[in-house]
């Protein structure tokens, strides 16, 4: 979908078309923008960056709070006009998904007209516009959905894979990030066409066996299946101070808050996470994250006494800006292997199921641990 | 330093310290061992801080001294040696030059002066066992030691000297194992959680027929062969209370020769290859069947005729903790006793009282 955020905001709101919309954090804080609408990438807005910065490339921009629950609604409405085309639709993100077409020319046409339909179904019925790659396999399909944003179409014939990535900037790679980009760079490796000039050996001496990986992908190369039933990778959450913070309390109870959160947010899916990770960013912007593997947990409590674990053995030198949870390495909960010294498990897991039905009835904050219960002259953190 | 020693106690001297060095070191000297002279001998010690152990080589001592070197160095120039005498002669603080038929060496070395020192506590009793028996108990524990760093108190095997029992105690929350034998005597009243990595190092070092000292203290392990000492920082922490684990009265029993469960387990297991995939186990008046089925593999399925006295039952365990357990298990026949699907299930051996192994279900 093109800018989701921004543009179900702009279909809610006629008064905000063609106007610069970024929806995100409070523009007098320090949170991030979540995302920009096309007139306010012109003034160089980009989702994730503080949306203070933002409010100086663009104040006269409409700033809006983050409305997932409208997102996902609306997300819904998309993913089954898909799941009309396909059985094997595997949504990435709320806004983006794959689609394999394989075997559907008898009901649809050549594939090429399938996402022509798709697209006209998606702007029918959500009266939203979204952008499309058409290719032989799920990398190269990513990378021609966003070459002609907004509303665009890019096909990519088999067998054309490798010249149709050649020109283009290496960053479009999947598992080049920041550090692999510059890696890149510094080899002269700017384009994917001057990466598939480099052998094979050469990037897997240089990059071990993300190297090979590389060069699959330079020559467009991906045999990933389209996985319809994928579990999601991770659920996490996370808060900018107001001010950045020092003091260890406002820490951990923000912590055991996140903890909570993301807890109910697994025990709704049906999951048990086995990793924590713990993000921190110190001022002025700087990120660390923390991981720690262990026993699949759906737990709030438990989650908690894990990512504080990490968060003992940080070396918090510097005020913390934002502090995050993410619970990761999920699988179905329910199943495996029971523990012997944790006799109160059942019993959590009981307690867990009453809270979650009590917060669906009176709503969030219905029920809360004592410890997160506000008391007399606390910092209140702020979303 | 001037001292002559025989090839071959050098390299059988170093292979019992050795493999204490990490591989990687927070101190530079720590890399290395320090040796020095004592008597007729020369002393071999190695240290990683929390573990350290000492051997003593049977030398001609010409003159006395020490030096610390590098221990994979010194290894690997001694195991490449031929038979014969090697002399080490120490010229400086800083160095070492070691002779061996017509090779030489001279290898650079650090100040023993720097060595952190292995100083084996002076326990109020030592226990003395037969290393034989040592090495029983320690295979039939050591196989259950957590590897979960975050849970520390798990990351060993729980020594309890009582009465006249040497008791050892294994778990990782998912299984439990327990060796335990009476000696006779009495042992003092000490518990201890000695460090995987000194469990792993004292079967690496045991011989079978000797005879060894054991010793537990406020804060130390020790253990004592002739011309060899180990000690080992205990564990911190509450090793969890064990005893209200091991259930005493499960009403369902199962005895099986252990060979033919552990072939038909590994058989039926090839099918259940994912970590959080059980083998079941489904048991009936005189019969056993092992089944395992997984979406993308496939299923597999074995009966055997065994001797069950109990309720119908359906139980799934993780395969591997079944393989561990039984193959502690010295004598024919094993022993399973069960109570239902989600309580623990329970591995002995037909005549050993001294050994179990309670391992938890996984949910089916």
């Amino acid at each position: 979908m093109d800018a989701f955020y921004a543009s179900v905001e702009q279909r809610e709101r006629p008064e905000l078309r063609g106007r610069p919309v970024i929806v995100g954090a409070d523009p007098q804080g320090r949170g991030v923008v979540s995302a920009a609408s096309y007139e306010a990438r012109r003034f160089g807005v980009r989702s994730a960056m503080p949306i203070s910065r933002a409010a100086r490339l663009c104040p006269h921009a409409a700033f809006l709070p983050v409305d997932m629950a409208k997102y996902r609604a609306v997300s819904v409405q998309v993913m089954d006009v898909l799941s009309d085309f396909s059985p094997l639709v595997e949504p990435v993100s709320v806004d983006e998904a794959f689609v394999d077409l394989t075997g559907t020319e008898g009901l649809f046409g050549s594939p090429l007209d399938a996402v022509r339909s798709i697209k006209r179904r998606v702007r029918e019925e959500t009266r939203l516009t979204a952008s499309a790659g058409l290719a032989s396999n799920k990398f190269v399909a990513k990378v021609a959905s966003e070459l002609e944003k907004p509303d665009g179409l890019v096909a990519v014939a088999a067998g054309d894979e490798a010249r149709f990535l050649a020109p283009l900037s290496v960053e479009l790679v999947w598992g080049v990030g920041r550090v692999t980009a510059k890696a890149l760079r510094e080899l002269g490796l700017t384009t994917i066409g001057r990466l598939q000039s480099v052998p094979r050996s050469v990037l897997a001496r240089r990059f071990g066996k993300h190297g090979e990986h590389l060069h699959d992908l330079a020559f467009g190369r991906d045999a990933r299946p389209v996985e319809p039933f994928g579990l999601p990778k991770s659920v996490g959450a996370e808060e900018t101070f107001a001010t950045d913070s020092t003091n260890p309390e406002l820490l951990r109870t923000t912590l055991r808050a996140q903890a909570e959160r993301v807890a109910a947010e697994l025990r709704d899916g049906g999951f048990a996470a086995a990793r924590v990770t713990l993000k921190l960013r110190l001022a002025p912007f700087e990120t660390h994250t923390r991981s720690t593997t262990g026993e699949p947990t759906q737990d709030g409590l438990e989650l908690y006494r894990r990512a504080r674990g990490l968060l003992d053995r940080e070396r918090v030198t510097r005020p913390v800006r934002l502090i995050g949870l993410s619970a990761g390495r999920l699988g179905s909960a329910g199943v495996g292997q029971l523990a012997l010294f944790d006799p109160h498990a059942v019993r959590r897991e009981r307690l867990a199921q009453v809270i979650d039905r009590l917060t669906d009835r009176f709503g969030e904050g219905a029920v809360i641990p004592a410890a997160l219960l506000p008391r007399k002259g606390d910092i209140i953190p702020s979303g | 330093m001037e001292v002559v020693i025989d090839r071959d106690a050098f390299v059988k001297g170093l292979q019992m310290v050795q493999n204490i060095v990490e591989p990687r070191q927070t101190l530079p000297i720590l890399a290395n061992v320090l040796l020095e002279t004592d008597g007729e001998a020369v002393r071999v010690t190695a240290t990683d801080l929390e573990v350290g152990a000492r051997v003593a080589i049977p030398a001609k001592v010409a003159s006395k001294g020490a030096i610390t070197v590098s221990a994979r160095k010194l290894a690997e120039i001694v195991k490449e040696l031929p038979t014969a005498a090697v002399s080490l002669r120490v010229t400086d603080t800083a160095s070492v030059s070691l002779r061996c038929a017509g090779a030489t060496y001279k290898l650079v070395g650090l100040s023993p002066d720097d060595f952190p020192p292995v100083v084996p506590a002076s326990p109020a009793s030592w226990v003395s066992l037969d290393g034989k028996t040592l090495r029983e108990m320690l295979l039939q524990t050591s196989f259950a030691v957590s590897h979960d760093e975050t849970r520390y108190a798990l990351n060993g095997i729980l020594f309890v000297l009582q009465g006249k029992d040497v008791q050892m105690v294994a778990t990782d929350g998912h299984r439990l194992a327990v060796s335990k034998r009476s000696l006779g005597r009495g042992v003092g009243g000490m518990t201890g959680i000695v460090p995987r990595k000194a469990v792993s190092e004292i079967m690496r070092v045991l011989g079978a027929g000797e005879d060894v000292q054991i010793a537990i203290t406020e804060n130390q392990f020790v253990l004592q062969m002739p011309n060899f000492v180990m000690t080992a920082r205990l564990i911190e922490g509450q090793f969890p209370n064990y005893e209200a684990v091991v259930p005493k009265a499960h009403p369902s029993r199962l005895v099986v020769s252990r060979q033919a469960f552990a072939a038909a387990l590994r058989r039926v297991a090839v099918m259940a290859e994912e970590r959080n995939k059980p083998v079941k186990l489904s048991l009936a008046p005189a019969s056993l069947r092992l089944s395992a089925s997984s979406q993308d593999l496939g299923e597999a399925e074995e009966g055997m005729e065994v001797a069950y006295s109990g309720e119908e039952l359906v139980i799934g365990f993780n395969s591997r903790y079944l393989l561990d357990a039984v193959a502690a298990v010295e004598r024919d026949q094993i022993v399973l006793e069960l109570k239902d699907s989600l309580s623990p299930g329970v591995i002995k051996s037909v005549e050993d009282e001294g050994y179990c192994c309670v391992i938890m279900p996984m949910r089916i």
